[in-house]
């Protein structure tokens, strides 16, 4: 701190040219919450656009049958928040802590179990089926293909602040990208045993975890990294 | 502090800084000018001890220019640069190992702030600086975030991760430790 009276510093001359290389203008990130909800706005209108489509055909009063939407609106809200704790760790001063994050990580990918068992306890669908082996590696292809763009913008918007716990951000914004992607295909996917919401479903969002986990560590061993 | 009124004078930092973020090269002076020194004392309760600390001092506000982007306008700019000088003691901590790690940094800057004025009546620095080397990382830092920075718990929470009350515990054991370490120095 300094106090009234006292002498300011000088800049360096080594710091002051090294700065001097880049001084153009910047313009300061928008908040987490905004930029974590550009990411999954088009999940949610997909999410809407689906929800209103098997209402239609269905009616409301099948939508628990048809997989659930409020089950995959509750996976959005619980994406969305985790792309923006994901956002705020890497905002340095914003960041949530280790803690916290492994709490919010813990709290995101256990209400996916939940609701797993639940559908899977309302809907009396068996332990598992013929082929479900390859079901399960389909859809968890397919929440894949849906969630790695979710994940890797994601990522891309964590690096261009400055992740002070980068692993802690990757982890967060692979699990919102598992759940994002569960909240869409979780929809048009039929089967409801638990083997195949654990293993395909369940499944597809601690890998795509334990993959932005990873890219933040590598990025933590980046020599340029601070 | 204002010593006459004991009001703490208008942080004007975020408006320096959104000219920071605007390309004024003085508002990146005055920055460095009025944080520099309390940038320096920081990192010298966290850098490992054979650590150049100014060559910190100035990787930190490297780091800061190069991602000062990603400064919320708004947001209290102490936090966010502490965070920055944090990760780059860290760092310097990982690359040059954990050797020596109760060893400090001499505390030959302790500042002259109001915070400490009465224990620098009472005390010298040498005998401060080695009660402060004696407690662990985490306490070091939070004592002289809180008590010679004048951080708020909820800054510090912010700078190392965690909540405030684990901040305040941190603080408060440390202090402990200190009086303890004090107790037995005069005794």
């Amino acid at each position: 701190m300094t106090v009234p009276g006292q002498r300011r510093e000088p800049v360096p001359s080594a710091l002051r040219d090294a700065v001097k290389l880049d001084f153009a203008p910047v313009v300061a990130l928008a908040p987490p919450w905004r930029r974590a909800f550009a990411l999954a706005l088009p999940t949610l209108i997909v999410l809407s656009a689906a929800i209103l489509l098997l209402t239609r055909q269905s009616g409301v009063a099948n939508l628990f049958a048809l997989a659930g939407g409020g089950v995959s609106v509750l996976e959005w809200l619980a994406g969305l928040g985790l792309v923006w704790l994901a956002l705020r760790e890497a905002v340095p001063g914003l960041g949530v802590g280790a803690a916290r994050s492994m709490l919010a990580l813990a709290g995101g990918v256990g209400l996916q179990v939940a609701l797993g068992l639940l559908i899977w306890q309302r809907t009396g669908a068996g332990i598992s089926g013929p082929g479900a082996l390859a079901a399960g590696a389909q859809c968890a292809t397919i929440e894949g293909a849906i969630g790695l763009p979710h994940l890797a913008i994601a990522i891309w918007l964590a690096l261009r602040a400055l992740p002070i716990r980068p692993r802690w951000s990757g982890a967060l914004a692979g699990a919102a990208a598992g759940l994002l992607a569960d909240a869409v295909w979780h929809l048009a996917c039929q089967r409801n045993d638990l083997e195949h919401l654990l293993v395909g479903h369940f499944g597809a969002t601690v890998a795509m975890t334990l993959l932005g986990a990873f890219a933040g560590s590598f990025w933590n061993r980046r020599p340029s990294s601070i | 502090m204002n010593s006459a009124t004991g009001e703490s004078p208008p942080d004007d930092l975020p408006e320096w800084m959104a000219r920071y973020q605007a390309g004024d090269e003085a508002a990146f002076e005055e920055i460095y000018g009025r944080l520099a020194r309390s940038v320096r004392g920081y990192l010298r309760t966290i850098a490992p001890p054979r650590a150049d600390v100014e060559d910190l001092v100035q990787n930190t506000f490297l780091q800061i220019h190069r991602s000062r982007q990603s400064y919320l306008p708004g947001e209290p700019v102490r936090p966010w640069i502490f965070s920055i000088a944090r990760h780059v003691g860290l760092m310097a901590l990982r690359s040059i190992g954990r050797r020596g790690r109760r060893e400090v940094q001499p505390f030959d800057e302790l500042p002259e702030v109001p915070v400490l004025a009465r224990a620098a009546g009472t005390l010298d620095r040498i005998a401060l600086g080695r009660a402060l080397a004696t407690l662990g990382e985490s306490g070091r830092e939070a004592v002289w975030l809180h008590h010679v920075e004048g951080f708020s718990f909820r800054e510090i929470a912010a700078v190392q991760g965690i909540s405030e009350t684990a901040a305040k515990v941190r603080a408060h054991r440390a202090i402990v430790a200190l009086r303890g370490e004090f107790a037995e120095a005069g005794g």
